[in-house]
């Protein structure tokens, strides 16, 4: 609780959003240097998932 | 091995449909509260011309701007954005895990329960059965159902992504993912209540701590309910409509962990210049800043998808709709950050500004975005053609000239107001402007804002039409494709223990939270949380070593294991949460209260408190005066220093009501000390503040008698229902309950409480030659015999109370303990 204490009355409260900047700017840099990386191959067919025609072979009227 | 699928699409159109009905209603709802902002007779008084005074009243109560607010923000946020969000979702996961919706029964049990929530939510709100909280405003049951719903859709969804015949998640689908389970937590955690009632219920924060978890969930209510589910229909709908891939699928990675872990901590960033601890204030406005990377990476690839296809900008409405959404994400998630800098939010904050910057990523993004994507679905869905492609463009472009006419001109409103608000006589002591002259200065932009959103309505309904039309011109039709089934092995072959145990980064992610853990917990377990944090680093460095490099898939894999993914996108998201929320959780038990401690309300004031909430009085007053020099000399009391609104002064209010817009004046400090009688003793409870309490009483009767030009309604009914005494005893036991110390009362003892001081406020009404004008028969005693009862009196109790606080000396250093009950009155 001692330590809650100092977090809300004194100055190094301020470093807070700092570490929590520190954390995301981590995260940030593992996830943009796996999307770099990641083979390109793989990042095309994924990227044209929403193209890939279903052919319908049928639209059916609604049963109901 | 393949097999033939036939594609849910039943639900695609149930859900389409509810949505631009609801739409329609929505924004109905929204023309006619804009009305009542320039003209008051469309609080109730207008139906005595269009009855010929068969319904007589200046105001009616369920036609209040307090009252009809809360339905138009909820019909558009959850009845049209939730259908038209469902119908995207339903309509590109079953095409994208190339699999039919898992159970036709519970996409069954999901729309119409979803549907039967509005219905109640429609009934209720104007029935001024409310919680008193923004986008929270539901009552308990309702609230039950919805998480309840929400199960129904979360557990149909990742039974569908379970059985899908594709390995791979495409983006669109990570984006669902986190719609579904962050909405999940802040609904729930928001929405804790003890009931009091059926219909009613206090919220279990209070004060600040209630402000920051509104505001956690508010504000991402606007990012995973309002953005996030839009953003996976923009990854599928556009390169569909476009017919060309997404520009970057390595900018989707980046953009979705980035938004996803950005965005929860950005909530503080409404409660800037308040009694908020800095460094809160400071975490919100240093993470909504670092939105503008990921957001407009988002627009850009958004825009950039349809490189090569602008020619059909000319021709092709879909693309039309599309693109002006992604450009108004692009413009409204440009403009939320400049306003979370705490020096801008001085300015813009409880004026219409914000209120632009909502209807900008409301009308330009949710709306062009919806509309983009039924004129898409609508032929395919009913197997024809578009009835009218001119009627779309025609759409298109009232839509948007009525959204750039309501932006600009709240733009101004809201500039104009808020320089005036803070303009000093240049001898420094007194302010240039009243309230009531800036309120009058912007009636014109007030006027061109309802028409502005008449002519975006006008489109919506012209989109109704041309969708009716089509559906009427095919046949609703459902698709059927032929797949090659997967075997188990080829998806989700990632065990749980495999993605969190071992692995690297998910060492590294556990090591994080136990070093959070060591920066919160007391003395030892923070010691020992340290350790396990060191020892997991340890173990990171070993399995990487281990793991001969393999582990740089880990991602990759991850993506074709929906529940590892989940369960990532949960901890992205419960970090930021945790280092906002479980701190104030902690400061509200302690004497961090800024040196003064809140008065506890009469049991006549807390009634008088829930008729103030169900009204929706917060809807344009606020009670939070800022750390602001003209706020402070606007709204503080005289002879009283430093009167900001401190910490501890609404410590024990649950619902929390510092509001987030102002229409009216603050009234954080409204309040005074116990009155004197005649001969100079005390009154026991009855208090007067800036204003007497026949001011009070003729401005709820007609505000325009005291404060001329006012736009506020007329509440003469109050003065025509009685307070619910009964009630109280039980709303008392349940404060206690949460940590409100009461002294113990009986029953008796309240009734007698309410009964004294409402006998001493009538009574000062009638002395000071109250008319009333509903009722010119009762006079003198029969007069003060009405009003003791009335819901008038007491609301005129509690405003009378707004503000009052016992100083208390500041430990120093401050020493953390749990508040003794009795120690503070």
């Amino acid at each position: 609780m001692s330590d809650f204490k100092r977090v809300m009355f004194e100055d190094w409260s301020l470093w807070i959003p700092m570490v929590s900047f520190g954390i995301f700017f981590m995260v940030f840099i593992l996830i943009s240097v796996r999307a770099v990386l990641i083979n390109k191959t793989e990042t095309d067919r994924l990227a044209s998932l929403p193209l890939e025609e279903s052919s319908p072979e049928t639209l059916n009227p609604r049963q109901s | 091995m393949t097999t033939s699928i036939t594609y849910d699409d039943k639900s695609v159109r149930r859900f389409m449909i509810a949505s631009i009905a609801w739409g329609i209603i929505g924004m109905l709802a929204g023309v006619f509260i804009a009305t009542q902002l320039s003209f008051w007779q469309m609080n109730g008084k207008f139906l005595e011309t269009l009855t010929g005074g068969w319904i007589k009243g200046d105001g009616i109560s369920f036609l209040t701007f307090g009252r009809l607010r809360p339905l138009h923000t909820n019909a558009v946020i959850f009845a049209f954005v939730g259908n038209m969000m469902f119908a995207g979702i339903y309509y590109s996961t079953q095409r994208l895990c190339k699999a039919r919706m898992a159970s036709d029964l519970l996409s069954n049990i999901h729309f119409y329960a979803w549907q039967l929530i509005i219905v109640a939510a429609a009934i209720t709100l104007p029935a001024g059965l409310t919680r008193g909280k923004e986008y929270a405003e539901l009552i308990w049951p309702i609230n039950i159902c919805v998480v309840l719903v929400w199960v129904v859709f979360a557990v149909n969804f990742f039974w569908t992504l379970a059985k899908r015949n594709e390995p791979s998640l495409y983006v669109a689908l990570w984006f669902y993912i986190a719609t579904i389970i962050t909405v999940a937590m802040l609904y729930i955690v928001n929405h804790l209540s003890l009931p009091t009632s059926f219909t009613h219920s206090y919220p279990i924060f209070g004060g600040l701590q209630d402000g920051l978890v509104q505001w956690w969930y508010g504000h991402n209510a606007v990012a995973f309910f309002l953005t996030t589910p839009i953003l996976g229909i923009m990854y599928y709908f556009l390169p569909k409509a476009a017919n060309r891939p997404v520009y970057s699928y390595r900018l989707s990675i980046v953009h979705f962990w980035s938004l996803v872990f950005i965005y929860i901590w950005a909530g503080p960033h409404h409660l800037l210049n308040t009694a908020l601890p800095h460094w809160l204030q400071y975490l919100g406005m240093l993470f909504s800043l670092m939105l503008w990377a990921p957001s407009w990476g988002g627009m850009l690839n958004g825009l950039l998808t349809l490189r090569g296809a602008w020619d059909k900008l000319r021709t092709d409405p879909v693309i039309k709709f599309l693109a002006a959404g992604v450009t108004f994400y692009g413009m409204a998630t440009f403009e939320g950050p400049l306003m979370a800098i705490t020096k801008v939010n001085a300015l813009s904050h409880y004026t219409d500004w914000t209120v632009g910057h909502v209807h900008s990523g409301a009308l330009g993004w949710n709306g062009m975005m919806a509309a983009g994507m039924f004129y898409w679905l609508a032929p395919r869905l009913w197997k024809t053609q578009l009835w009218s492609k001119p009627l779309a463009n025609m759409h298109f472009w009232i839509a948007t000239i009525g959204i750039l006419i309501y932006i600009a001109a709240l733009w101004c409103a809201g500039i104009m107001q808020g320089l005036m608000l803070s303009e000093i006589m240049p001898s420094g002591t007194t302010l240039r402007y009243e309230f009531l002259d800036t309120l009058k200065e912007i009636q014109v932009f007030f006027i061109a804002r309802a028409f502005g959103g008449f002519l975006y309505l006008c489109g919506f309904v012209m989109l109704a039409v041309n969708i009716w039309k089509t559906a009427r011109s095919g046949v609703a039709v459902e698709e059927t494709v032929e797949v090659t089934l997967l075997e188990k092995k080829q998806k989700d072959g990632m065990g749980f223990c495999a993605a969190i145990l071992n692995d690297p980064i998910a060492h590294v992610i556990l090591a994080m939270g136990f070093v959070l853990l060591w920066f919160f917990l007391p003395p030892h377990a923070n010691i020992a949380a340290l350790l396990v944090a060191v020892l997991l680093g340890f173990k990171a460095v070993s399995a990487f070593r281990a793991s001969n490099g393999a582990w740089t898939n880990w991602h990759e894999r991850i993506l074709e294991n929906y529940l590892p993914f989940t369960v990532l996108v949960f901890a992205a998201v419960a970090i930021g949460g945790s280092v906002q929320i479980i701190p104030t959780i902690i400061v509200n038990r302690g004497k961090n209260i800024e040196g003064r401690l809140q008065e506890l309300y009469t049991p006549l004031e807390l009634a008088g408190r829930d008729i103030y909430v169900s009204e929706g009085c917060y809807n344009c007053h606020s009670q939070m005066i800022r750390t602001l020099v003209p706020e402070v000399m606007r709204y503080g009391r005289p002879g009283v220093a430093d009167d900001w609104s401190h910490l501890g002064e609404s410590i024990y209010d649950h619902p929390y009501q510092w509001g987030s817009k102002r229409t009216g004046p603050d009234l954080a400090h409204e309040g005074g000390p116990i009155a004197k009688k005649p001969d100079g003793t005390l009154y026991s409870s009855m208090r007067v503040g800036k204003r007497g309490n026949d001011w009070h009483f003729y401005h709820f009767l007609d505000p325009r008698d005291k404060s001329p030009g006012s736009n506020m309604p007329s509440y003469w009914f109050l003065f025509e229902k009685e307070t619910d005494v009964k009630a109280l005893p039980g709303k008392i036991k349940a404060q206690v309950a949460l940590g409100v110390p009461y002294p113990v009362m009986t029953d008796a003892d309240i009734t007698d409480r309410v009964e004294t001081q409402a006998q001493d406020i009538a009574k000062s009404l009638v002395e000071a030659g109250a008319y009333f004008p509903k009722k010119p028969q009762l006079q003198g005693d029969s007069l003060r015999n009405h009003l003791v009862k009335s819901q008038g009196v007491a609301l005129i109790a509690y405003v009378q109370k707004l503000g009052a606080y016992k100083n208390v000396k500041k430990a120093q250093p401050a020493e953390p303990s749990s508040l003794n009950p009795d120690s503070h009155r």
